[in-house]
């Protein structure tokens, strides 16, 4: 069987199928599709939402997990042992892995030495394509399509590893991509250059206020104060109550959490707030995915 | 100038001719070169219509595996590669980049798995021409001229 390792292993119809899917179980659908199974969460880092609804998936489609929220009491911490034995002892005792490990590339490599699907939580800066996956659900929930969606991002789009992920992916849509971005963060050449000639519009904006009547839907990144060359620059790339003033009814923001001063808490209560169930979508999404991967034998 | 005057005929072995200039330092550290006891003839800075200037490898009693010509092709991309028997050529093909080394690049990128496994890199040639390598572990992509550790 094979699980997911990166969202570019998707094409456009196998992410439709997810997405339909999320919604139907966003819907009520129920199905024990887990039955018998037992599924290993290993987080080898912190981990709240992408753990917790990868588990509580588990259970709603009727499976059992096993595994460990903090690696320090595993004998790769304690005794030594290599990752790759680590890896391949954790696939003896589950149907399944998820797992989430700091360094990039580890989750294409436990998928080489395992002989369980694996499904990747988040392998260090690289990829996180279940993020993605529940960040396209979320703009197609809240605006009932993805196709000509006008999707501003706005922060750190040089480094922030879901900005990468969901770029890749929205080629797929025809979206419109405002960038809301100093300079010195905006998006490599290389990645601008593969959405143009996968025939996406994009344009580069200095503040959210030149743009925010154009979107519907706004995807907002961590701030790391580090990567801003200034305070006042930072403080450029926070949502507030006036920069809200005259967007469309439809709009929705997005951001993946935790959040930190970009998204203040006086956003909660504008009907425009979508960031808590965007999470919450995080549980169906993932229903999808294990319930595919267990019905078709794979995921790709 | 003919290039048998300085380092000498074959009987059977190799002969990697075209080398870009430079080039040739690799191909002796992936063959180790330094701690084997095959004969081999290096010229170097030699001169050359196609390239202006080359390198050139030699090696007495020498066979590659497909892991070495894929590591050389690496460094000597439209090299041509001759195998020698009793004196003559009986095989002669030019070296291409490979899609895929194994074992060869130590990723750049500090937090890559791959610094506790084996290595992977996948290449290409990018629209500028330049020669690219992924990692197939954490899908970094590097210009090759950026690489400054190897594996051998």
């Amino acid at each position: 069987m094979q699980g997911l390792i990166s969202i570019a292993d998707l094409d456009k119809n196998k992410i439709n199928e997810i997405l339909k899917l999320s919604k139907l179980f966003k819907d009520g659908l129920r199905k024990k599709t887990l039955d018998g199974k037992v599924i290993a969460s290993c987080f080898f880092e912190n981990s709240t939402r992408t753990r917790l609804s990868f588990e509580s998936a588990v259970v709603h489609l009727g499976g059992s997990t096993i595994g460990f929220a903090d690696s320090s009491a595993t004998s790769l911490a304690t005794k030594g042992e290599s990752l790759a034995d680590t890896f391949k002892i954790l696939s003896c005792y589950a149907d399944a892995l998820i797992i989430r490990h700091p360094l990039d590339g580890s989750a294409r490599l436990a998928s080489e030495i395992c002989d369980i699907p694996v499904i990747n939580a988040g392998d260090g800066a690289n990829q996180h394509p279940t993020q993605t996956l529940l960040d396209l659900f979320s703009i197609m929930d809240s605006q009932g399509r993805l196709e000509g969606i006008k999707l501003g991002i706005m922060g750190d789009l040089k480094f922030g590893r879901t900005v990468h992920s969901l770029v890749e992916a929205v080629k797929w849509f025809g979206m419109q991509l405002y960038f809301i971005a100093p300079k010195h963060l905006r998006m490599g050449d290389e990645e601008l250059f593969n959405l143009k000639t996968s025939g996406i519009q994009y344009s580069f904006h200095n503040s959210l206020d030149e743009v925010a009547h154009e979107l519907d839907c706004l995807y907002l990144t961590r701030l790391q104060k580090e990567r801003f060359v200034d305070e006042v620059i930072s403080d450029t790339y926070k949502v507030n109550l006036a920069s809200l003033a005259n967007v469309k009814p439809n709009f929705k923001i997005l951001h993946p959490l935790p959040r930190q001063e970009e998204l203040p808490v006086e956003i909660d209560n504008t009907p425009y707030a979508y960031y808590f169930e965007q999470a919450q979508n995080g549980l169906y999404v993932r229903q999808a995915l294990l319930d595919i991967l267990f019905t078709n034998g794979s995921i790709d | 100038m003919n290039d048998r005057k300085h380092i000498g005929y074959i009987e059977n072995g190799i002969n990697l001719d075209h080398i870009p200039h430079g080039n040739a330092w690799y191909v002796m550290k992936i063959l180790n070169l330094f701690n084997s006891h095959s004969q081999a003839g290096i010229g170097l800075n030699l001169p050359s219509k196609k390239l202006g200037s080359k390198d050139l490898i030699k090696i007495e009693n020498r066979v590659l595996t497909q892991n070495e010509i894929d590591a050389i092709s690496l460094f000597c991309t439209g090299s041509t590669l001759s195998i020698i028997k009793d004196f003559k050529v009986i095989d002669k093909f030019i070296l291409e980049l490979p899609k895929v080394v194994h074992d060869v690049i130590v990723c750049p990128n500090k937090r890559c798995v791959s610094h506790q496994h084996v290595s992977k890199f996948n290449t290409f040639v990018n629209r500028k021409d330049i020669t690219i390598v992924k990692c197939h572990y954490c899908e970094k992509e590097f210009n090759i001229e950026d690489i400054s550790q190897y594996k051998f």
